[in-house]
């Protein structure tokens, strides 16, 4: 029951090691300096070994907050969505039902409308999260498991069944899938998927060959184009949306408003390109469209003003801080 | 222009040799491991997605041991919490004899103390520092981003993060003491 003591230089050994952890973690490059500091004592080790056991012991508990269980998502049966989907579900339908007579296949269309988030669990036992305005269709046969990504954002868990692969299509994207985690967004013409854990294939229509990408790995490409570029990010940002939140770094004012826009009925609107191309970094939560929209305003010299058919973005008195 | 990023990685990955296993050495304090950690590195190089420009590709390969040295160094130190953790709650002695025990349920409790604690010590952090911490490790945002949203400079986004780190050390190695 003894609470072992920390003396001075033990304490101040902490605080070093704790200083590495901070500047490390963030991208700071002093690779020899802190090679020299570890060889300086062994002890230092194992202050920096504490360190990063408490920092990752607190993260793995952070990154644990599920969001609330939302209800099941509305399940349309084909011919149900067929009465009133119209051409989309047709063409949607063409693209993903390859009818195999000596297996049954299941289909089913899940959506979200504009504001609305999804937890569906699928009958593999794959679970898809549905952000705002999605629109997904899932076909399970006993080879393959396929998924079209109509339109929207989907984080998908996919549960390990290598005699079974998982393939999400989105545009002309396919991302093929072992066990994973990993989040495919399709907004204005882009395709981004992002890997949590695990690794997925993407390849473009056409194409043979795939690219590999990790836990951490972002896909980035415009539809219809060959190039994509993979940047590491942290795959925390890309599911936020999880958690009711957006994450911004560096984007300019017209990628929120597009990106924030998906959550509303109405737009967000920015006619002064001055105003367009400020930067932005940071976390909206998303609420109801006024609160969000001027959240954002607060944190940059812009003013909100607000008609029955869009939400306007103006330049405005600079924040006070 | 991904195989061009390739073949720079793995010039540097030959020539940084010595090095590499020097920081691995220091870092892990263990050579075998160290030379583990190298091999694996050129697998996850070869494997993995590469980013299509690349600046410095010395500061990208020790990123990379370094991350693949936490990750070492983290799964051992489980290990050997749960192998301590296994002899001390999983067997009782029976004269000379040792016994198996029920397991499950106990370590189900022990996992959940450990989340409370866990819990606890983030709780404890002053509100600055929690914020800083959140949004650096949970939400990845840089120390330069988190100073712009919170409007301080960046030398006081890292004073917070180390104090962050330092409170959730201190706090879990007093909560460890606790139990043994």
């Amino acid at each position: 029951m003894s609470i072992p003591t920390t003396t001075a230089s033990e304490t101040e050994r902490l605080q070093t090691a704790a200083g590495w952890h901070a500047r490390l973690e963030t991208g700071a490059d002093e690779w020899e300096a802190f090679t020299v500091w570890l060889e300086a004592d062994p002890r230092n080790r194992i202050a920096f070994d504490a360190v990063d056991a408490a920092a990752s012991e607190a993260v793995d508990l952070l990154s644990l907050t599920a969001p609330t269980p939302p209800p099941a998502a509305r399940r349309f049966s084909t011919r149900a969505f067929l009465g009133i989907g119209g051409i989309a579900a047709a063409v949607l339908l063409t693209i993903v039902v390859r009818p195999d007579i000596f297996q049954p296949e299941k289909h089913e269309i899940l959506a979200t409308a504009a504001g609305e988030r999804r937890d569906v669990t699928l009958s593999d036992g794959s679970t898809v999260h549905l952000n705002t305005n999605t629109q997904v269709a899932v076909t399970m046969s006993r080879g393959t498991r396929n998924v079209h990504l109509e339109k929207g954002e989907a984080l998908f868990e996919v549960t390990r069944d290598p005699s079974r692969p998982f393939h999400v299509a989105a545009g002309d994207r396919d991302v093929r899938v072992v066990g994973t985690a990993f989040n495919v967004l399709r907004h204005n013409g882009r395709i981004t998927v992002t890997v949590e854990r695990g690794t997925v294939d993407v390849s473009a229509d056409g194409v043979r060959t795939s690219v590999r990408l990790g836990a951490g790995d972002q896909y980035a490409a415009r539809e219809g184009a060959r190039t994509y570029q993979v940047a590491k990010i942290d795959p925390t940002i890309a599911a936020a949306w999880r958690d009711g939140r957006a994450i911004f770094t560096n984007a300019t004012l017209s990628e929120v408003a597009s990106d924030l826009s998906r959550y509303y009925g109405k737009p967000i609107v920015i006619r002064d390109a001055e105003v367009a191309a400020m930067r932005f970094s940071g976390i909206l939560k998303i609420e109801d469209q006024l609160t969000t929209v001027r959240r954002l305003a607060a944190l940059l010299p812009v003013v909100v003003a607000e008609n029955g058919d869009e939400v306007r973005l103006e330049r405005g008195a600079p924040p006070s801080k | 222009m991904t195989e061009a990023v390739l073949g720079v990685l793995v010039t540097e990955y030959l020539a940084m040799r010595e090095v590499l296993l020097r920081f691995l050495t220091a870092r892990l304090g263990d050579v075998a491991a160290a030379d583990d950690i190298y091999q694996e590195l050129f697998v996850r190089l070869k494997g993995g997605a590469l980013p299509a420009d690349l600046t410095n590709p010395r500061g990208y390969l020790f990123r990379m041991a370094y991350n693949l040295a936490n990750e070492f160094s983290r799964a051992r130190r489980r290990q050997d919490a749960r192998d301590a953790h296994w002899t001390e709650t999983t067997t009782q002695k029976v004269g000379t004899d040792t016994i198996a025990d029920s397991t499950a349920a106990d370590d189900a409790l022990a996992s959940k103390e450990r989340l409370t604690a866990v819990m606890k010590a983030l709780d404890s952090l002053p509100t600055k520092s929690r914020e800083v911490f959140v949004m650096c490790r949970v939400q990845g945002l840089s120390h330069r981003q988190i100073a712009d949203v919170m409007g301080i400079s960046t030398k006081t986004v890292e004073k917070h993060m180390t104090a962050a780190l330092k409170h959730l050390t201190l706090f879990l190695r007093s909560t460890e003491g606790e139990r043994h």
